[in-house]
């Protein structure tokens, strides 16, 4: 029997998401199936939306420095995760830089007060318990879109191929023998063509910045160069990718360390299109 | 970590069709009849033929504050009492083709991507936009980082995306909703 296919296309996660499914039963089945994953990404999105008053990480923002909150399934995941490679990477990955994007403009305004000086280390969680011991904000754009992308893949019966792309942070269980194609850093009219390493990648560079944003180093928050180079970094999961991928393009001396502590490998590519490990 | 340094890597050459051609980047996702069937189901629906007058573009424009550019956009009605819209969403550097489902009362009821068409100029136009768009209606009008949150700073597609939106809805408010 030969296969069906489909692709669509959803504005979420504030990019847009692609689905694209193939496998030997019929396109109704195939739509429930991509519907499915939507639902996946949707209900992700609800929670962890910075922007979002009633979403989960909002309540934490405005009260767990005051009280402790339990953490639901997909938030112990993500924030407990987020702590490890913040761990692992000595501070370079940090949630909770979010307080001092708020101070410089980068992400809207909250009302509390927060300490400037709070970084991931005040964040403690319990039995999926959280308390932050100084008042301080996370944010989870850097982790976040890459986790959405693998529920909707794990939603997705096992049977079919699938591909979720959400704006570059993409997964696919067929990755053996793929290629993708990145985005030129000089030229956003071209692309150019790297083999998958691993399941999922995610791209870092500064043709994503919108204007006037920049990239900060967590510990110390100054300003990253606003290079000509985009990092792809090559994971087993999204969530991985994603988080390491801003690992990679801060490109501090001790990224290709981290990269490997996960089984991860990062290409680079420069301004005049050469591709290199990092 | 920032949280805006996310990626732009386009495609895949499997499962897609990317044609980097020139400065266009252009997808089709799903055909018309793919799109009834998702967002309605079996709901049987009929072809209603709109056509907006001068003084109807003008007062959807003045509620929705979107100009109006097709008089004649492509409607069904749905047994129950819903309808079914294509209609195409145009910013600065691209075009969108859009499904949109509403109920009977107006509020949306889902929304699909039929096709994609991006060209660059010298400026590079990001796809970067967010909607959550259930269960709005014509009495609420839309404003970015208002009811619709945008996660990435007001973008040019968004805005176009959250104005079609508002457009449709008072198309529905002022005309279909009579028919």
């Amino acid at each position: 029997m030969s296969g069906n296919s489909i692709t669509r296309c959803k504005p979420l996660l504030g990019t847009f998401v692609e689905i694209s499914l193939e496998g030997n039963v019929s396109e109704k089945a195939l739509i429930a199936e991509s519907s499915k994953a939507f639902s996946a990404i949707e209900k992700i999105d609800l929670a962890m939306s910075f922007h979002r008053p009633e979403s989960e990480i909002s309540q934490l923002n405005n009260s767990a420095f005051l009280q402790a909150h339990t953490l639901s399934e997909e938030m112990y995941f993500v924030l407990t995760q987020a702590l490890y490679l913040s761990k692992i990477s000595e501070g370079d990955f940090d949630i909770s830089v979010a307080g001092r994007l708020v101070a410089k403009g980068q992400l809207p305004q909250k009302e509390q007060l927060v300490d400037l000086s709070a970084n991931w280390q005040d964040i403690e969680i319990t039995d999926r318990r959280i308390r932050f011991h100084k008042p301080l904000l996370i944010d989870l754009g850097g982790i976040a879109k890459g986790f959405a992308v693998d529920r909707a893949i794990e939603s997705i019966d096992s049977e079919i191929k699938a591909t979720v792309n959400a704006g570059g942070d993409l997964r696919m269980t067929d990755w053996r023998d793929n290629l993708i194609n990145v985005q030129s850093p000089a030229n956003p009219a071209a692309v150019i063509e790297l083999p998958m390493l691993a399941s999922a990648v995610a791209t870092s560079a500064c043709y994503n910045l919108d204007e006037g944003r920049s990239v900060i180093y967590p510990k110390d928050s100054a300003e990253a160069q606003q290079s000509a180079k985009s990092y792809s970094v090559f994971a087993q999961n999204c969530l991985l990718a994603d988080a390491l991928t801003k690992i990679a393009f801060l490109n501090t001396s001790s990224a290709s360390d981290v990269l490997q502590h996960f089984g991860a490998h990062a290409r680079v590519i420069g301004s005049v299109h050469t591709v290199r490990e990092q | 970590m920032d949280r805006r340094t996310f990626t732009q890597g386009f495609g895949l050459l499997t499962a897609g069709v990317l044609l980097p051609v020139g400065n266009v980047y252009a997808k089709t996702y799903l055909t018309v009849e793919q799109a009834k069937n998702i967002l309605w189901g079996e709901m049987s629906m009929s072809p209603r033929l709109v056509e907006l007058s001068k003084a109807q573009m003008k007062s959807i424009r003045a509620s929705s504050k979107v100009r109006v550019r097709n008089p004649r956009p492509q409607v069904w009605k749905t047994a129950n009492g819903g309808w079914f819209i294509v209609d195409q969403v145009i910013g600065k550097h691209e075009n969108i083709d859009m499904a949109y489902a509403l109920e009977a009362n107006g509020s949306v009821r889902g929304l699909e991507i039929l096709s994609y068409r991006e060209s660059y100029g010298d400026e590079v136009m990001n796809p970067k936009w967010r909607a959550q768009f259930s269960g709005k209606d014509h009495r609420q009008r839309l404003k970015l980082d208002h009811q619709i949150k945008n996660i990435s700073g007001a973008t040019l597609s968004s805005r176009h995306i959250t104005e079609g939106i508002n457009r449709l809805t008072q198309t529905w408010e002022q005309v279909l909703r009579h028919l």
